[in-house]
């Protein structure tokens, strides 16, 4: 597969770029790590009905609060439900609220900072001390502010983090446009008489769409620990729902004897986000020109 | 630096107003009508109708939102909750201490061991002190706030018996409160420490200080913090927002009657009311904070300092 790879970067000067990224975030060894746990627990996700005979909400009343055991790898709760097989369920949940959200945000907040960068002017100035009062309320408190008016459900709360996170991304996306607006092959453009759509889509955001990718990461990993927050007062993903902020609520009244019961969800939510910061930094290290040699 | 000042605190005006109109809007696409809320399922239509004119529900939008603007900022009068007759401003005076002492000895916390952390590190890059705070801030960064305060809990309250788990009684309560809150933020400046100090340290002025051969600590004194702290000082910004968020989520571990546990007792209650109110304090006292921070900043930035001192002086630094 690498030679089928290789032969293809030879072929066209595009996707040697990319290879050469590839190669440098191979050789560190943290980053590698992170992206293989991610692997995994994105797989465990997926097949979850493999991995575990149980069924996220299959009660059992003659296995109530069971420690961790050969049948029950993490235990059960105080409904006698596999601890484990809603992790994994759960798994499903917290990654989609993660990911999905976070691709909503960036796609609105690409389109908004792009535009905004590129034309500048009044139109700039207008949208950006929109931004700025939306900005003067701090983040967790605009995402309950958000989530507060739509509801809590899965839908609703992927719906509020997007939407609180679009201010962030649209920002970040406009500085990046501005530090590469003032670049020559703009100039190109300009003298070949393009349109600002095509200069916008295929000049301005390939060249920083390696920043994006990094940032995209990172925010996923941010909004994992929002959405277990949000799920834990109350609000976002309701309990029969095996969501692990929702894990972690039910487990508030039992962790005093029953401490399994918190611990097993930590983990997971740790060593997502631990992953996600992981591969986060090791692409950035690996896309930063300055680190070529 | 006054002149820079006034020019702050004027821009400031139109974003909290801002800020109070986008809550007003955001909270009143709320679907449901809070007269029958209050009311209940029982209630006849001429009672919900009589209660919407009492609460104001019946004038338009505009109208409503002017009025709420004019006897918030002409009299600080945030009007009542819907289910009892406290005013909210004195619920918010009672409360909002007990979050600040939280955030503020968060934030505490997180300078006085997250910047030297930092700069440990970045001094004897890939050395042990390195190594601990890259370890730190990974595992700080990895878990929301409320679980490490639920892990505190277990581990000093339940287990060792130490810490009293709920509650504010003593000044005891607000340990575990503030290191949750703290930990976080303290990983992620530590490590944004580490960076710019690195980065400075890479620049050439440090290679010509240390060839004239100027003593080390004088060079990290003088020629690296100056410019590495910079940009975390810009940083701390975000992470007094962070403790905010934090300490609201957090107050509900710790049983902390603070504006946390009053935003979500109200939210859970489809209290609006409380809910704006205190969003709107919240997001002004961070504003105030932000200012603060901007003002620091330009304080020990002579590049910006410069722009509004004297001529005289511009001239000196272009």
């Amino acid at each position: 597969m690498s030679t089928a790879k290789a032969s293809l970067g030879q072929k066209r000067k595009k996707q040697s770029q990319f290879l050469a990224i590839l190669k440098r975030l191979g050789r560190n060894k943290l980053s590698v790590a992170g992206g293989v746990i991610l692997i995994l627990i994105i797989l465990a996700a997926i097949f979850a009905p493999v991995l575990t005979p149980y069924s996220y909400d299959t009660m059992d009343s003659a296995h109530i609060l069971e420690g961790p055991s050969r049948l029950h790898i993490c235990g059960t709760d105080n409904l006698g439900r596999d601890i484990f097989c809603r992790l994994l369920y759960g798994a499903r949940y917290s990654l989609a609220l993660g990911f999905v959200s976070v691709i909503v945000s960036q796609f609105f907040g690409v389109i908004i900072g792009s535009v905004v960068g590129y034309y500048g002017g009044v139109l700039e100035d207008v949208v950006m001390r929109i931004l700025d009062v939306i900005q003067s309320i701090p983040g967790t408190l605009l995402t309950i502010t958000v989530a507060t008016v739509f509801g809590s459900g899965f839908g609703n709360t992927i719906l509020a983090l997007a939407i609180s996170h679009i201010p962030g991304s649209a920002r970040n996306t406009r500085a990046l446009v501005l530090s590469v607006r003032k670049n020559e092959y703009l100039e190109a453009a300009d003298a070949c008489n393009c349109s600002d759509v095509r200069k916008i889509t295929t000049h301005i955001l390939p060249n920083i769409v390696s920043y994006m990718i990094v940032s995209f990461i990172t925010a996923t990993a941010y909004t994992i620990l929002q959405a277990a927050s949000l799920s834990y007062i109350g609000l976002g993903v309701q309990p029969p729902t095996p969501e692990w902020g929702a894990l972690l609520t039910n487990a508030r009244d039992y962790m005093r004897d029953y401490t399994y019961m918190l611990i097993f969800p930590c983990i997971f939510i740790a060593l997502t986000v631990l992953s996600l910061n992981l591969l986060g930094d090791g692409l950035r290290d690996a896309m930063d020109p300055k680190m070529k040699k | 630096m006054v002149k820079y000042t006034v020019k702050r605190l004027l821009l400031m005006i139109p974003v909290v107003l801002g800020v109070t109109i986008l809550i007003f809007l955001l909270l009143s696409l709320v679907p449901g009508d809070p007269a029958k809320l209050v009311l209940g399922n029982e209630a006849t239509v001429e009672m919900v109708e009589m209660k919407r004119s009492e609460m104001g529900l019946d004038k338009p939008l505009i109208v409503r939102m002017l009025t709420y603007m004019k006897d918030v900022f002409l009299r600080l009068d945030f009007g009542t909750s819907y289910y009892n007759t406290t005013p909210i401003i004195n619920e918010i005076t009672a409360r909002l201490p007990r979050t600040m002492t939280i955030a503020g000895f968060g934030i505490l916390l997180t300078t006085i061991l997250g910047i030297p952390l930092g700069i440990l590190a970045a001094v004897n890059q890939n050395g042990i002190p390195d190594r601990i705070c890259m370890i730190l801030s990974m595992i700080g960064v990895a878990l929301p706030e409320f679980c490490v305060a639920m892990v505190l809990v277990t581990i000093f309250s339940s287990k060792l018996g130490w810490l009293p788990p709920y509650g504010v009684k003593t000044w005891t309560c607000y340990i575990m409160p503030v290191i949750a809150v703290g930990l976080n933020s303290m990983a992620g400046l530590a490590r944004n420490c580490r960076n710019c100090t690195l980065e400075a340290i890479r620049s050439d002025y440090v290679t010509t200080a240390r060839s004239k051969g100027v003593k080390e600590w004088k060079v990290i004194l003088h020629h690296v913090l100056p410019n590495s702290l910079i940009p975390v000082v810009t940083s701390l910004g975000t992470s007094f927002a962070n403790m905010m968020g934090g300490a609201i989520v957090i107050e509900n571990v710790f049983s902390i009657p603070g504006m946390g546990q009053y935003i979500v007792t109200a939210i859970n209650s489809r209290d609006y009311n409380v809910i704006q109110g205190s969003v709107i304090v919240l997001a002004i006292i961070f504003s105030l904070i932000i200012l603060l921070i901007d003002l620091i900043y330009a304080y020990i930035d002579p590049r910006i300092k410069a722009q509004y001192v004297g001529t005289g002086r511009r001239k000196k630094t272009q």
